[in-house]
């Protein structure tokens, strides 16, 4: 099997983009959000002690020496000006505090007001703005940040990982298809070379041979020459034979798949049955190759690895693909070179298979016409 | 440069203003300062202010009187050195103490103050609680604040109706006024007013209205029959006995108790 390996270097250089883009997403916004929250709150903060300034600086006027421990009435007057809603503090001229009462939270932004009584700056009102709630709405807000920008994240590692993916599969394909036409090209260059030079050599020495016997010229030996002449003729027929297979070439897909079946349930006793439509339009080389060769590699492990006693092979026609089915008696695939052959064949001509459960034998395939390159 | 950046960025999110600073040293800021100072409570300003009168036509002592910062504000005010005497109208509370000394010198009677326009001259038990409630038709109740002690002496007569003077003032169906010369402009502004008041501050045209036919005065409260009554007395620095008992001299004497009972106290009488 051809391995291209695309995805995972893609995946190692996507994904520190794809943290820091999220986790800048997931930082970014709820800290701006903080930022933004936090000045308005103080804003106010500031709006609301310059109206609590205006009050004491009225106090003052009114008991300009003592107005520090008139808390109670200046607390009073807060009040009825909905001041002390808010966390307030009042300092006099010397910072020393003036108890309004109430408790002030713990996490608090401080707007500093200077009270000023004819020019003169008589005390400082320091107005309070609650964090706690806006560190909560932060919190929360950075939470489903961090969700969505996970989600985001995921998004954008895993679409185009996938799609890269894909393509590796795709690629791989391909690159399989190519070199099994390429071994297909190879198989036949070498058949013909053996056919029209060993062959044609070893011919013309039997013929030779065959008219100096004719003429008495040859002993005895001449006859044990010849033998091995027919030895090595046979030879190279077989040869050529497993190289690209003649009877294809000679009788079609459908005639050879008959001639082969016969042939081999003759030799091995298997009782092969076959189930082939009428007639199929001419399929292309690598694709008819491709074929015959699955069931001879499914066949050749019914008998040598899974000691089956019967077959089956089933060619039937689909709307633009050819399938192929095969089952047995027997043990499966326990030969890892059959099924990583028959895998590669499969994947080179474009096609599909369903490969049967450990110990079964039923094999579903499924090749497209238009993913053979003729 | 980022982390610089970085930095600033979660600084400025975290960090907040600085609070407010701690109390530095205390400074002096007003002087000079007069040879006796009083504040306190807006009941006793009256008489404190007439004794300040007398002790200057007297012994040419400088007794200056600061406008009503209430009776906490007196105790405080005293307790931290700031005035000489605390005028007060209610009894210290524990925590305020604080090894002050106290001295008694009058009562006054807290009595229900009428606007002219005020139709009625006697209200029942269950008058009063309608008015504070809001429910008396044809009247209008002005409140006084929480920390005022007349509240007190009032309210402890009558149960219950603290809680509608609360509800009344919460709700924003009563104006508080929060001294009584705020009180004594509002009786005088807001038509058929009424509001709880010092009877020794009572001047025309204003007028106090009977309880359940019980008219408040010197011999009502001599007597009994008026109970919502606060002693009135003032508080000092026991190191600053020597420099405050000349003013207490006069203000126990008898002729200040005459001048009580000419602004409407009723005097204590000395110990014996």
């Amino acid at each position: 099997m051809i391995t291209v390996a695309l995805r995972r270097p893609f995946a190692r250089r996507l994904l520190p983009l794809v943290l820091v883009a999220s986790g800048l997403f997931a930082v970014a916004v709820p800290l701006a959000h903080h930022v933004d929250e936090r000045s308005r709150l103080v804003a106010a903060a500031r709006e609301h002690g310059e109206r609590a300034a205006h009050v004491v600086a009225e106090t003052i006027r009114d008991r300009p020496l003592l107005w520090r421990y008139d808390a109670a009435k200046l607390s009073g007057r807060l009040r009825l000006e909905g001041l002390l809603t808010a966390p307030l503090v009042v300092r006099d001229r010397e910072n020393r505090p003036v108890d309004l009462g109430g408790a002030a939270p713990d996490t608090i932004a401080w707007a500093r007001v200077p009270v000023e009584v004819d020019g003169i700056q008589l005390a400082t009102v320091w107005a309070g703005a609650p964090l706690g709630p806006l560190w909560h709405e932060s919190l929360r807000l950075a939470a489903g940040c961090f969700l969505l920008a996970s989600l985001l994240g995921a998004a954008l590692f895993l679409f185009p990982v996938r799609t890269v993916a894909r393509a590796e599969e795709r690629i791989a394909a391909l690159l399989a298809e190519r070199r099994v036409a390429l071994q297909d090209e190879e198989r036949r260059r070498i058949a013909r070379e053996l056919h029209d030079g060993a062959g044609q050599a070893l011919t013309a020495a039997r013929l030779q041979l065959l008219a100096l016997r004719k003429r008495g010229l040859a002993s005895e030996d001449a006859a044990r020459v010849e033998h091995h002449l027919d030895e090595a003729l046979e030879e190279v027929r077989r040869s050529t034979s497993a190289l690209i297979p003649a009877p294809l070439a000679a009788l079609g897909f459908l005639g050879a798949l008959r001639t082969h079946c016969a042939t081999y349930a003759r030799a091995t006793g298997l009782d092969i049955s076959l189930e082939l439509p009428e007639q199929l339009p001419e399929l292309p080389a690598p694709m008819a190759a491709g074929l015959y060769r699955i069931v001879q590699e499914a066949l050749h492990n019914t008998v040598r690895h899974a000691g089956a006693g019967r077959a089956s092979v089933r060619v039937s026609r689909l709307e633009g693909a050819l399938a192929l089915e095969f089952d047995d008696d027997g043990r499966g695939f326990p030969d890892q070179a059959s099924s990583q052959s028959i895998r590669e064949r499969v994947a080179g001509l474009g096609g599909a298979v369903d490969w049967p459960e450990p110990g079964r034998a039923h094999l579903r395939v499924r090749v497209p016409f238009a993913g053979v390159a003729a | 440069m980022r982390r610089i950046l970085v930095l600033l960025v979660l600084s400025a999110a975290c960090a907040g203003d600085p609070p407010p600073p701690a109390p530095s040293v205390a400074k002096t800021v007003f002087a000079p300062r007069p040879e006796l100072l009083v504040a306190g409570t807006g009941a006793m300003t009256p008489l404190a202010m007439a004794l300040a009168r007398e002790a200057s036509a007297g012994t040419g002592m400088r007794v200056r009187v600061e406008p009503s910062i209430g009776s906490g504000g007196g105790i405080a005010a005293t307790r931290d050195g700031a005035v000489d005497l605390g005028l007060v109208s209610r009894p210290l509370r524990a925590d305020e103490s604080g090894g002050l000394e106290r001295v008694d010198l009058a009562r006054d009677a807290v009595v229900l103050a009428a606007a002219p326009d005020v139709p009625v001259d006697d209200l029942s038990t269950d008058d009063l609680h309608r008015l504070y409630r809001g429910e008396l038709r044809g009247l209008t109740v002005l409140l006084r604040d929480e920390a005022e002690s007349a509240n007190a002496a009032l309210e402890a007569n009558y149960p219950g109706l603290a809680e509608e003077r609360r509800r009344s003032a919460a709700s924003g169906r009563a104006r508080v006024l929060d001294h009584d010369d705020a009180m004594a402009i509002a009786l005088a502004t807001v038509p058929r007013s009424v509001g709880v008041f010092s009877s020794a501050a009572l001047r025309s045209p204003l007028r106090a209205l009977r309880i359940d036919g019980v008219l408040p005065s010197a011999e009502a409260v001599a007597h009994g029959s008026w109970r919502p009554v606060r002693t009135l007395g003032v508080v000092f620095r026991p190191e600053r006995r020597d420099r405050v008992a000349p003013f207490l001299a006069l203000a126990t004497s008898e002729r200040a108790r005459l001048t009580m009972r000419s602004l409407g106290y009723l005097p204590l009488e000395p110990a014996r």
